[in-house]
């Protein structure tokens, strides 16, 4: 059902509770004035649980640590670049402890409204 | 030089036609530089809107429901202000300095911000987006209009569905910043309430204007309303449903 479908379903004091709703809630989630505009990363919940096929989450997580020019390859390993130093992001193969909150500066996870309520 | 009264009468006619002609439909930006234009002219999509002027509500009586909540059923758009839009104004102290215009069939309520809201980034255009959708939703208006890229009828100009002009009812007062904010603050704090306050002047509605039963209250909490007799909790949506007709 398409969106204008939908709003012909529903009747007018349903959009407009809705509309309400999703204004407060794009209010909240708004970034302050200086925030950093990070891209968004969506198909994944916190748990590391995929909702979409799992291959192209990875695509598009490769894809925006590649444009940020600063995660590297490096014998093996994945390195960060971090004031003129390579930071170890993995070790073995593995994920070193911390090496999510350095991620964290490259992307946001979109994660799905149900989650995200009860989280809070 | 005129030949005959009969010519003069033609050509006059059709200068006021022409002049009538060019009014018609013209639209003023509630956002930028505050132009006016047809509106294929004065359009802008939010992504080049760096100032935002006003915030328009679309009061469409073809979408109220008339008779329990809102009184009779209006003869236009000047005694539906008379009636019912006037009153809502006046319970509200930032919705009290609201300009009123009829736009044809219904009306355009406008706050006029003093300063201008600037965005400087887009982080700063999504929050002010935000919050003039919030606070959109203060007056029971048309939930379809658009938010900061809405424009509104220019006074003097003709709505061009019905050929009528376009007239001020009452004028408008400068609102600031920390006037958006409460009034958002209001309706994301105690929706229920804001509604209940703006349509009845009062935090209590006697009889239920759900059941309708005699004898029966219904009183408004921050976020739902309740009826100790018969309805029990009461939603926004519910209360709405009693406001729009369908």
């Amino acid at each position: 059902m398409t969106p204008n479908q939908l709003a012909e379903v529903e009747s007018t004091a349903q959009q407009f509770c809705k509309r309400l709703t999703r204004a407060r809630l794009k209010l909240k989630n708004a970034a302050a004035p200086g925030a950093r505009k990070l891209p968004v990363l969506k198909g994944m919940t916190k748990s590391g649980i995929s909702t979409r096929p799992l291959e192209n989450v990875y695509a598009e997580a490769t894809q925006i640590l590649n444009d940020s020019g600063r995660i590297y390859s490096w014998n093996g390993e994945v390195v960060m670049e971090a004031n003129d130093n390579l930071i170890f992001l993995t070790s073995g193969g593995l994920a070193v402890h911390g090496a999510h909150h350095h991620l964290s500066n490259f992307f946001v996870l979109e994660t799905p409204q149900k989650e995200d309520q009860r989280a809070h | 030089m005129y030949h005959s009264i009969a010519e003069k009468r033609t050509k006059l006619g059709e200068h006021s036609q022409s002049l009538r002609a060019s009014r018609v439909d013209i639209r003023e930006q509630l956002f930028n530089e505050g132009a006016t234009g047809d509106i294929a002219s004065v359009s802008l999509p939010a992504v080049r809107i760096t100032s935002v002027r006003g915030l328009l509500y679309d009061i469409d009586p073809t979408l109220l429901k008339f008779g329990n909540l809102l009184g009779a059923v209006p003869s236009g758009p000047a005694e539906l202000y008379e009636n019912s839009v006037r009153h809502w104004l006046q319970r509200h102290e930032t919705l009290s300095k609201a300009e009123v215009r009829v736009s044809g069939v219904g009306l355009h309520v406008l706050l006029w911000f003093e300063p201008y809201l600037e965005a400087t980034s887009d982080a700063e255009r999504d929050q002010i987006a935000a919050s003039i959708e919030i606070a959109q939703a203060a007056l029971p208006s048309d939930p379809r209009a658009p938010g900061i890229t809405a424009t509104t009828r220019a006074l003097g100009s003709v709505n061009g569905k019905n050929s009528r002009e376009v007239a001020q009812l009452k004028a408008g007062e400068a609102v600031p910043r920390e006037d958006l904010d409460a009034l958002c603050a209001d309706l994301t704090e105690r929706p229920f309430r804001h509604f209940v306050t703006v349509l009845t002047g009062d935090s209590q509605i006697s009889p239920c204007p759900i059941c309708r039963t005699p004898g029966t209250t219904l009183e408004s909490l921050n976020y739902v309303g309740k009826c100790y007799a018969k309805c029990g909790q009461v939603t926004l949506d519910q209360l709405l449903s009693e406001v729009f007709s369908k």
